[in-house]
């Protein structure tokens, strides 16, 4: 070879030196560019939060993203060459390789281009539910096709699932047992009869409590009903109806039926029992007048038997008897008044008439025990709306309990002072004072206890019975120690 | 002024009344108070009568006016009217001296009864003060000298024993009694011991006979 031969070849060699570093370059170059792609697509599907692989035809992992980690707790590099199925609990572990098979063989699939739900198995052994989205893969000059699945851990959503079922079951079973009527209604459902009232309460103050209402079963029978009820609103705030929860009241109406009548049957007993107790003081009221029709009488038979007297001396006689049959009658009349069964009577009653009634039924029992009333009655007490006969029984008990507070006084000390007033606006207030031994002032609220007595014999139900009236009045009775000696109870009415 | 009065306080008026209808139409002279301390004030003790009195009053009771009356040495018979039944009440008044307790309503038979009964026991007890008031009248007429003689005679002393004991002649003693007798006017020693016995002896008023207290409600005609 020359000299210049090899010069040539040196130079060719050169050129192709040149050229494969180029080439080299170029080559790595791409290889480089490649490997930032490779690198970035990794990086991409690494970012996924939901597990992306892939498996090649015979269940053999190629690649796992980093995400593999978080959910099944294996590394990538662990999962990458082994068989997808390490990842599946039973029994898809035992099928996964027999699917891919049958799939290779008959290309049946219910799997592919779908999401659907399985279990995934952890490394921990743990398995947790799963939503898996597998495609084919089928690349260029490759002739097995690849399968790349991404996998959603819906373990979360699962247990949400399972709460809002419970919590919706837990609400259905207190919806369907609920002993109360629970309804949700639009505005035209209300009756026209209840409308204006239901409606004007409801929607001025956004709902009612405890609204009472009669409503009309089915079989045609009233019930008492409490409704508790609220708007339902619109987002703009238009009124589309109501919803809440009807609870029947019937029984506990009757229930407190049952308790006034009670009630009113223990005062009826009750105001017996003291006509009883007052017997002999009622019996000397009776006397009087039917003394003085017999002394009449029996004075004008004389005179008409020896023809003595005249026609006006006997008429005037006459005028007396009749009117003291009438002072009777009255007695008699206002006792069966007092001790009358039945219901309360309300009716507007002047406060002053019940304290002369009451003291002219105790004004003989006041006197044989000596002791002096003393009436201080306000002028101009207005009237009050109330049942006279209750009141009249509570004004006696109270005065009744006095004269027995003073029976170991001294002859000389007893004074039972009634007092009227008005006390604030529109009430009116009655006092019963008297100078008996007291009452502890720590205690003093018992003696409105039922059962509740000093006395040997007593029932023991006065006050309570007295203080039920008055409160079913609208009003109050109470009781404080005088200064000096003695209790006042008082009791208040409304006008 | 000296027809007997029946004065009736009670302080029910109708009571007041019709009592008052019934006592004047047997033709009796009535005065009816309210109040006990208004017919006290008004009571003359000299007007003779009885007294009609409700137990329960007030102000001054029936009890506390018979207390009273007592303490002013009045004598009227007192009936006691009452529309309760009160025993106790109705002892203690008749074991000071109450003439009557009856409890109403009573029969007015009964009543007027013991009225007319009262009014006599009234007469009874005036005429026995007038007796005693003349008997005093002449007792004082007596000197200590008679009134010493009078006493032995009563005692049943002869005139002999009388004289020797005080220490003068039986002459003297016989002169003394003629006076005595004289003076009080009594003409045999009967009559005398009679007398002075009965100024000296003279019981208390007895209660007449309760007619109705105890028999609560019972209607009755009373006896004697």
């Amino acid at each position: 070879m020359t000299r210049a031969q090899l010069a040539q070849k040196v130079r060719a060699l050169d050129a192709r030196v040149l050229e494969l570093e180029r080439a080299e370059v170029e080559r790595r170059q791409h290889e480089e560019t490649l490997r930032e792609k490779a690198a970035t697509l990794r990086a991409v599907i690494d970012c996924s939060l939901n597990p992306v692989i892939t498996i090649g035809f015979d269940g053999t992992v190629q690649l796992a993203s980093y995400s593999v980690e978080r959910v099944f707790g294996w590394k990538p590099e662990e999962v990458v060459g082994q068989n997808v199925r390490m990842l599946m609990p039973e029994p898809y572990h035992s099928q996964h390789n027999e699917a891919l098979a049958n799939y290779r063989r008959t290309g049946q699939t219910t799997i592919l281009g779908r999401t659907r739900e399985f279990e995934g198995l952890r490394k921990n052994g743990t398995v947790f539910p799963c939503e898996i989205t597998v495609w084919r893969v089928d690349l260029p000059g490759k002739d097995a096709p690849l399968f790349t699945g991404v996998i959603v851990d819906i373990s979360e959503r699962k247990r949400a699932e399972v709460a809002l079922r419970a919590g919706e079951e837990r609400y259905r079973t207190l919806f369907e047992d609920s002993r109360d009527a629970i309804y949700i209604v639009t505005r035209e459902y209300v009756h026209p009869a209840e409308r204006d009232r239901f409606q004007q309460e409801i929607e001025q103050d956004g709902s009612v409590r405890d609204y009472e209402v009669k409503l009309r079963k089915k079989d045609e029978t009233a019930m008492d009903c409490l409704l508790t009820s609220t708007l339902r609103r619109a987002e703009d705030g238009t009124i589309l109806g109501y919803q809440g929860v009807i609870r029947d009241v019937t029984e506990r109406q009757q229930a407190r039926e049952r308790l006034r009548r009670h009630e009113a049957e223990l005062a009826h007993v009750l105001r017996l029992s003291t006509v009883g107790e007052m017997a002999s003081g009622l019996a000397h009221e009776l006397n009087q007048p039917l003394s003085a029709v017999s002394n009449h009488a029996e004075a004008w038979m004389r005179r008409l038997r020896s023809g003595a007297g005249t026609s006006e001396e006997l008429l005037a006689a006459l005028e007396q008897i009749s009117q003291q049959a009438v002072r009777a009658g009255e007695i008699i009349r206002h006792l069966r008044d007092f001790v009358r069964k039945g219901e309360p009577r309300r009716s507007t009653v002047g406060v002053d008439e019940i304290v002369h009634e009451v003291v002219a039924l105790v004004s003989s029992e006041a006197q044989q025990k000596q002791i002096t009333l003393r009436l201080e009655l306000a002028p101009g007490m207005p009237a009050v709306a109330a049942d006279r006969i209750q009141i009249e029984q509570v004004l006696l008990n109270l005065v009744r309990n006095a004269f027995e507070a003073m029976t170991e006084l001294e002859a000389g000390t007893r004074a039972l002072t009634i007092r009227t007033s008005t006390a604030a606006e529109e009430l009116v207030e009655v006092a019963v004072a008297d100078t008996g031994r007291g009452l502890n002032p720590e205690t003093i609220d018992h003696v409105f206890e039922p059962y509740f007595t000093t006395k040997a014999g007593g029932l023991g139900m006065g006050l309570s019975i007295s203080r039920a009236i008055v409160e079913a009045h609208g009003g109050r009775l109470w009781a404080t120690p005088n200064p000096d000696r003695g209790v006042t109870f008082r009791f208040t009415l409304a006008q | 002024m000296n027809s007997p009065t029946v004065f009736i306080v009670d302080d029910d008026t109708a009571v007041r009344e019709s009592l008052c209808d019934l006592v004047q139409a047997i033709g009796l002279n009535v005065e009816t108070h309210a109040g006990a301390q208004e017919f006290l004030d008004a009571y003359d003790p000299a007007r003779p009568g009885c007294l009609v009195v409700d137990v329960r009053m007030p102000g001054m009771s029936g009890l506390a006016l018979q207390e009273q009356l007592a303490a002013r040495g009045v004598r009227i018979p007192l009936i006691m009217i009452t529309g309760h039944a009160d025993v106790p009440m109705a002892v203690r008044t008749m074991e000071r001296g109450a003439f009557d307790f009856l409890e109403k309503p009573f029969r007015a038979q009964v009543l007027l009864d013991q009225i007319q009964r009262a009014i006599q026991r009234d007469q009874q007890i005036r005429q026995q003060e007038r007796r005693r008031a003349q008997i005093a009248g002449r007792m004082a007429l007596l000197t200590p000298r008679e009134r010493a003689v009078l006493d032995r005679v009563l005692e049943g002393r002869a005139n002999k024993v009388i004289a020797a004991q005080l220490g003068i002649s039986k002459r003297t003693v016989e002169v003394h009694r003629a006076q005595v007798m004289h003076k009080l006017e009594v003409d045999s020693l009967a009559e005398l011991m009679q007398q002075v016995l009965f100024f000296r002896g003279l019981p208390p008023v007895p209660p007449a006979r309760p007619s109705g207290f105890v028999r609560l409600g019972e209607n009755h005609n009373s006896g004697t």
